[in-house]
């Protein structure tokens, strides 16, 4: 019994854990494009949180959660991203492109968390303005494998 | 009057105490991810924990024992031991998502990170299944869970298109992006948090503490049939409030605090003030569910001395497995483990584990020499059967989904 069930768990936890290396060009396209929609969530999350923000609508507290958990977000997925070995010249062009955007956005979130943490509530909409370019950009990564 | 009274009290309490962190997070990611394509998971849910529960109840108003007496008697003692050592993994499981739910939700009133908080809710959770008689305990978290109804609220005021809502509600398909695989691994993670085992476990321990008896079926079906749905209803309402507000934005609902954005939106800081009220009393309320019923199931697995308004020490061991499971939870919670992903592995395991639980009720339901004339009706027999059939699908489907999505991914 436990020589089938030690194994199986193992294999259950290696079936369920993170993506591992890209070998080729198209499952590191799968990836920057599964990185690209994560983003896209977070930047989602950050502007519905400043708009009702910017409306009074959102206490303090709650606000200064939310922002910091959407930057701890964004930096773990640029963290899984940029951990990833492009395989080729071409991939090397699409994760150059993809980190510009994923940079931006991160610093942009960080700012963001500074900002609520000072309860500078009224620079929030002017420091998320840029996001929505940002998540335009982002699209065309996000429907690379469509 | 008096009758009328516990009634009311019994079905605002069956309806507060429905929704708990599984049924929260669940139902906001599914609905930010597939809109309403899976809302009709939830209706089947919500069926099937009103039909059981009800069996649960009866069973227990009629002969005095709980469910999981009708396991270890049905099932014998060794596939009773595995449905106990199952039950009590998911339970823990739960638990920890629950206790870290309770402290998410004081993070998010003071942004006091909610690590800091755990041993001060567990210590709370301690002193009320210590010190609280166990009817004002229900009664109390279920009524203030009662504030999750912001969610309904929150729906009117963000006036959406309700034919576009009811019509993706009703004609389910898989939206474009998404596999078959997944939707089906979320569509099972809906219907275990609807049917969740602890659930019936403390329902019916819940009968015997309260000393039902025949006079009880009533405000047991009332509970059931009128609470567990409008219940249902407020689960469809989270679902649809991220899919008005976070769907469109591609959010992707990974923190309880993502859960209220659309309470915000709508309805402002009193919104998210009745949200944080109710996300505490419905998280909390569901940690001593959660706990009791791991007291429970050992207890009566073992044949021990049971319940919290007897003395401590004449239900000793019952305690201790009560203690012992407590701290599990906190330490667990506290290595830091993501509370939402506790969540979503709880309610998928909880769907793989429900033939265990489900079938013997359904038996014991069923025999004439223990209910007499409270036995089954042929119609609650159908529609039992049905569910047992859709509950050993998902059950065996679970694991093999799970490992094929990699959790949903």
């Amino acid at each position: 019994m436990r020589r089938t069930v030690v194994p199986a768990l193992l294999a259950l936890a290696a079936a369920t854990a993170c993506a591992g290396p890209s070998r080729t060009d198209d499952d590191f396209r799968h990836k920057a494009a599964n990185t690209a929609e994560t983003i896209q969530g977070v930047i989602g999350t950050a502007q519905i949180a400043v708009a009702a923000a910017s409306e009074n609508k959102v206490p303090g507290p709650y606000l200064s959660v939310t922002l910091a958990e959407v930057d701890d977000d964004a930096a773990a997925v640029v963290d899984t991203f940029d951990s990833v070995q492009p395989p080729s010249k071409t991939a090397d062009k699409l994760r150059s492109r993809l980190d510009t955007l994923l940079q931006r956005t991160t610093s942009i979130l960080d700012d963001l968390r500074i900002a609520v943490r000072r309860g500078d509530i009224a620079s929030l909409p002017k420091i998320a303005a840029p996001l929505t370019n940002l998540d335009t950009k982002l699209q065309p990564i996000t429907d690379i494998v469509g | 009057m008096k009758k009328l009274l516990q009634i009311a009290l019994g079905v605002l309490t069956a309806i507060g105490g429905f929704v708990d962190i599984g049924d929260f997070v669940t139902n906001s990611l599914v609905g930010a991810r597939f809109g309403m394509g899976l809302a009709w998971v939830v209706v089947v849910g919500v069926i099937g924990i009103v039909t059981y529960a009800e069996m649960a109840g009866r069973v227990a108003a009629i002969t005095k024992r709980a469910v999981f007496d009708a396991v270890r008697e049905r099932l014998g003692a060794r596939m009773a031991l595995a449905n106990l050592g199952a039950s009590y993994f998911i339970n823990l499981l739960t638990l920890t998502a629950e206790v870290a739910g309770v402290a998410v939700a004081i993070q998010l009133a003071t942004s006091v990170n909610y690590l800091l908080w755990v041993p001060i809710v567990g210590l709370l959770i301690w002193l009320v299944i210590w010190k609280m008689p166990f009817s004002v305990m229900e009664n109390t978290f279920g009524i203030l869970g009662l504030f999750l109804i912001v969610f309904a609220v929150a729906l009117w005021k963000l006036a959406p298109d309700w034919g576009q809502l009811f019509d993706a509600a009703s004609h389910p398909t898989v939206p474009s992006g998404e596999g078959h695989p997944t939707w089906i691994y979320y569509g099972i993670a809906l219907f275990g948090a609807a049917m969740t085992p602890y659930e019936v476990f403390f329902f019916s321990s819940g009968a015997i503490e309260e000393r039902w008896g025949r006079n009880d079926l009533t405000v047991n079906r009332f509970n059931v049939f009128i609470g567990f749905p409008l219940g249902g209803l407020l689960s469809l309402a989270i679902m649809a409030c991220s899919a008005v507000v976070l769907q469109p934005h591609g959010v992707e609902v990974s923190h309880a605090s993502q859960v209220g954005l659309p309470v915000a939106v709508a309805l402002g800081k009193l919104g998210i003030a009745a949200l944080l009220i109710g996300f505490f009393a419905a998280t909390f309320g569901a940690s001593l569910e959660t706990l009791l019923s791991s007291g429970y199931t050992f207890a009566q697995y073992f044949g021990w001395t049971w319940g919290t308004e007897r003395p401590a020490r004449q239900a000793a061991r019952f305690h201790t497995v009560l203690l012992i499971t407590l701290f599990a939870a906190m330490a667990l919670a506290l290595t830091t483990i993501d509370p939402v992903k506790v969540t979503e592995y709880s309610v998928v395991l909880s769907a793989a584990a429900l033939p265990l639980t489900y079938f013997p009720i359904l038996v014991v339901a069923n025999d004439r020499n223990y209910m007499g004339d409270k036995a089954n009706s042929r119609v609650s027999n159908t529609i039992a059967s049905i569910y047992l059939v859709i509950i050993v699908a998902a059950a065996t489907a679970t694991i093999p989904l799970m490992i094929a999505t990699k959790a949903g991914l």
